[in-house]
């Protein structure tokens, strides 16, 4: 080594030195802020309601737990998740097996089909569902009395009634099938299809094959899609805020933003309790969801991609087939011809003239001051929160991905920490905290926005991650061999790469933003009103047609936002291969 | 291939040591270590110690079984891993050591690598693909197409350049990455199992593509492989890895006819091995004698201190067998034919010894005529040179 000595100059520079030590500083600070914006209100909002002058607030929970009204709705949300959790994973899983599996499948489209609800603001789908099937003037009951009336069958109303268990109970399923389908279905495409053929081969019918096989095999995946869906519907405020008040069934999401916005005085305490108790229920399942996964992490599959061999149905394929679609035409169509054939009547009614029929309602939305200014709100909060989401989602995953070990693990775990505390619970924390002083941010559309970003990490996290996990090591690495720095490696490959799944991520996004109800509810006012406050005014008000041409004309903005961002990729995703941005929690 | 006197058993790690810096050495490094934790909390070493230098125009490669620390090592030299301790030196300058602390990124190392995926980027055109190294290392604009074609042309691929990769196979993958990997003319290029997602034929002509491209560039190579023939075609220098340390490091014909452990003997090639006692050290021919259950058989002692009574392993490859009519009076074995399997080139008998060992024998072409079947008396006759006796 005499040659070799020290002053031959070394290749690392002190410039290379400063600009990562920027990068690692600006990931650290953009990390930490997230963590601010998720901690901070929820502690700040347990300690100040509930910890009040260093003494519990003895009084508050003793009024939670001494009211009847508290216990009623506990144990309806806990019969409403029993029964519709069960009955969406069983519906998931198995449209995942078909779509998946078996020659059910009708093609590239019928993979997304099952997701096409989620592009639907889960709000605008609840109100059509109350037009197709409220007890006396619903289209689809004054459709089958019609029917019945050929049969010789008299009826007068029904046979259908959205306001009650039954209605309610069907819309959440239709909310919460996609969340199981979407992780059943991956588990299944990464299912090994010679399991199945070695099942098979050894003398299993299709039944069996499905069952002691198949299913067995993405068990971990089915565990897992109930945990979400539970969390999911813990969560959920639009369905049983319009399904549920028509019903007179109260759930404890709505209770609690009734607490803190809907009566007065305020009794934001009992409010806060309840979050808490919300709160220690989605930690415990998510603790449950990590106990199971690491005990079960033998049974996940790895594997070749499947899609080679399918299961033959026969003509049991088209009952698949048809299943499926009654599934869209429940979830997606139905309602969103309802909400439009509302919009276009004059009044709501069953009896549909052709000649009545105009675009009025459309034109009113532009014309009266707050809706517009709701719209207009909306729209740009869309725009800005999803593109700034999916920016701070992109950089944090890729510098948890490139740095790897302890960083990768905190900066994970902040972007997924929003996803342990629901919706309803960051929203009531940050308009106590945020919107209180010294922050004085009520009535702001700064206050919305942030709320957005923070309520909607996990989700945009997880879009970014998965399009930047399939970029691949060797593919970046190759770009580091060929002579690029991280940044230009970043821009030359990893971002032409992800930014299809980016895409995708930031219309989904852009739509659960748009048609975001839960913190609107909370925060929006008539000084900064959205969407999703401007319904609720509306349904509160009974203006059925107003109501339903804004449902109409926010499912038509959202639907022609992902439109547009599969078209605008289809060139790239040809190239860069397949489609990702999954939509999970 | 098994020929010549036993050479001084210094040769094979006079190579391992580094203190002999010649200025043809392009990558070097020095005592490397390298440890993981995995997700259960156990240590692994997975390079332990290890010290590797090669020449300009040289090849070395990296053998082992998967998990040895082939890949590790490679990634360690490439500036993707960073090493634990130890030092690592490329075009005569210092990319890694721990104090004083250097740790030079991969892209400022000026080395080339493919990788076992091809990484062949899918929304760049074979062209754009091959002039990314140019245009990240700023090479004059004008230059770049007519080193692309040049490199394009070089790997056998000159109309492919507008084509994006999805429409090509995996051979012609592998070769646009290889054309990327070349095109700046690297003093260094890394190799990471380029080969073993590729056909058994493609691979064949990939491997006769790789020399004649080391030949005309003139490249220092370090490629990692567990395939033994791949190793043997490609080495000037084959460094076998076993749990993270170099158990031999020699030429091809270093570690084939003169492992220097059984396990080195066993990873590369096939083996028959029979337990012995040493009746006689080695003498003036250096040939050392030991009883077998078999008979006796004299071959080299492969360590230094194999006195007589030495209880050790005698190891002899198939091919070093040979089939015959006449006794001898050591070196001689008799057993039954298993089985025997044509293989084209050459073909293989399976034989148990009376007291049940097997043994192979490959006989290697021109055996037309010559007819065994399953039950036949054989005679066989060992090459002295041939039988290596290992201690326990």
């Amino acid at each position: 080594m005499a040659i070799m000595t020290q002053h031959i100059p070394a290749a690392d520079t002190g410039t290379r030195k400063l600009s990562s030590l920027l990068f690692e500083g600006a990931n650290g600070l953009l990390a930490l802020l997230m963590l601010l914006l998720v901690l901070y209100p929820i502690g700040a909002m347990f300690v100040r309601e509930l910890l009040p002058d260093g003494g519990v607030n003895i009084q508050a929970f003793r009024n939670v737990l001494s009211s009847s009204a508290f216990w009623e709705a506990a144990y309806n949300t806990a019969i409403v998740l029993a029964v519709s959790g069960s009955l969406s994973i069983l519906i998931g899983t198995i449209f995942a097996w078909l779509n998946e599996r078996t020659d059910a499948q009708m093609g590239f489209v019928s993979k997304f089909l099952p997701v096409l609800p989620l592009l639907v603001p889960s709000v605008a789908m609840s109100i059509g569902w109350i037009f197709l099937a409220q007890e006396t003037s619903g289209f689809l009951n004054v459709f089958i009395r019609w029917l019945a009336d050929f049969a010789g069958i008299e009826m007068r109303r029904g046979p259908l009634n959205i306001s009650t268990w039954s209605g309610l109970i069907f819309v959440y399923t239709l909310h919460l099938v996609p969340f199981s389908y979407l992780i059943v279905s991956v588990a299944f495409r990464n299912l090994d299809p010679a399991y199945e053929e070695a099942a098979r081969m050894s003398g299993a019918g299709r039944l069996r094959v499905f069952l002691k096989i198949s299913s067995a095999s993405v068990l971990p995946a089915i565990m897992n899609s109930a945990l979400l869906v539970t969390i999911v519907g813990i969560a959920m405020y639009s369905v049983p805020v319009i399904i549920g008040s028509v019903a007179r069934i109260d759930v404890l999401s709505v209770m609690t933003v009734n607490l803190v916005r809907g009566v007065y005085p305020p009794r934001i305490a009992e409010g806060v309790v309840i979050s808490l108790i919300l709160t220690a229920v989605v930690l415990g399942v998510w603790w449950l969801q990590r106990y199971m996964s690491g005990r079960q992490r033998h049974a996940t599959i790895g594997g070749k991609a499947g899609g080679t061999s399918l299961v033959e149905l026969g003509a049991w394929k088209w009952v698949a087939r048809v299943l499926v679609l009654a599934f869209v035409a429940a979830s997606t169509v139905l309602p969103f011809v309802a909400l439009l054939l509302v919009a276009l009547q004059p009044f709501w009614s069953p009896a549909i003239d052709v000649s009545m029929l105009s675009l009025q309602h459309f034109e009113e939305l532009f014309q009266a001051g707050i809706t517009k200014r709701a719209l207009t709100t909306s729209l740009t909060l869309g725009v800005v929160g999803a593109t700034i989401g999916m920016i701070v989602a992109a950089v944090l995953m890729e510098y948890a991905r490139d740095r790897g070990g302890w960083r990768a693990n905190t900066v994970l775990g902040i972007v997924r920490l929003p996803g342990a505390v629901i919706n309803v619970v960051l929203g009531v924390g940050f308009l106590i905290v945020l919107g209180a002083p010294p922050f004085n941010l009520q009535g702001t559309a700064l206050i919305l926005l942030l709320a957005y970003i923070v309520i909607y990490m996990p989700q945009a996290a997880t879009a970014a991650g998965s399009a930047i996990e399939q970029v691949g090591g060797e593919l970046i690495e190759s770009g580091r061999m060929a002579g690029a720095g991280k940044s230009r490696v970043f821009g030359r490959i990893t971002l032409p790469l992800i930014l299809p799944g980016l895409a995708a991520g930031w219309a989904m996004i852009f739509v659960v933003m748009v048609g975001d109800l839960t913190a609107s509810a909370l925060l929006a006012g008539t000084r900064n009103p959205v969407v999703g406050f401007v319904i609720l005014d509306i349904w509160e008000n009974g203006l059925y047609s107003a109501l339903a041409a804004l449902s109409a004309l926010i499912s038509m903005i959202s639907t022609a936002a992902v439109m547009l961002v599969l078209y605008l990729g289809r060139g790239r995703l040809s190239q860069a291969g397949s489609f990702s941005g999954r939509i999970t929690n | 291939m098994m020929s010549g006197p036993m050479p001084d058993m210094d040769d094979a790690v006079a190579i391992a040591d580094t203190g002999a810096a010649t200025p043809e050495v392009k990558v070097r490094a020095r005592n490397l270590k390298k440890t993981f934790r995995r997700s259960n909390g156990e240590l692994v070493r997975a390079v332990d110690d290890v010290s590797v230098a090669v020449e300009a125009g040289k090849m070395l490669i990296l053998l082992g079984p998967s998990g040895c620390g082939k890949t590790t090592l490679l990634r360690c030299i490439a500036g993707l891993e960073r090493p634990d301790e130890g030092e690592i030196w490329a075009n005569d300058r210092l990319m890694f050591s721990k104090s004083p602390a250097v740790n030079a990124p991969p892209e400022s190392r000026g080395l080339a690598m493919m990788f076992q995926s091809y990484a062949v980027w899918p929304h760049m055109t074979v062209a754009e693909n091959v002039a990314f190294p140019l245009v990240s290392r700023g090479y004059p604009k004008r230059e770049i197409p007519a080193k692309v074609a040049a490199a394009l042309k070089r790997v056998g691929i000159p109309s492919l350049g507008d084509q994006y990769p999805n429409r090509l196979s995996g051979g012609q993958q592998q070769r646009v990455a290889l054309a990327r990997s070349l095109v700046v003319d690297p003093q260094v290029v890394l190799f990471d199992e380029p080969l073993s997602n590729v056909d058994a034929k493609v691979r064949e002509d990939l491997r006769v593509e790789l020399v004649a491209q080391q030949r005309e560039v003139g490249f220092a190579g370090i490629y990692v492989t567990h395939d033994q023939v791949e190793a043997l075609q490609l080495a000037d220098q084959v460094a076998v890895l076993r749990e993270g340390r170099i158990e031999q490091l020699g030429t091809p014909e270093d570690v084939y006819c003169r492992p220097a452990t059984r396990y080195v003997a066993n990873f590369v090639g096939r083996v028959n091995e029979v337990e012995a006692t040493i009746t006689m050290g080695s003498g003036n021919d250096n040939l050392a004698a030991a009883d077998t259950p078999l008979g006796r058989l004299r071959g080299y002692p492969m360590a230094p201190d194999l006195t007589p009574g030495t209880k050790v392993m005698a190891l002899f490859r198939p091919e070093c067998v040979e089939i015959s009519d006449k006794g001898a009076s050591h070196n001689a074995l008799t057993g039954s034919l298993l089985r025997t399997q044509f293989s084209g080139a050459h073909r293989d008998h399976l034989l148990t010894t009376d007291d049940g060992h097997r043994l192979l024998v490959s006989e290697m072409g021109r055996f037309a005529g010559k007819t065994f079947s399953p039950g036949d008396r054989l005679t066989l006759v060992v090459d002295s040179k041939s039988v290596l006796f290992y201690p326990l």
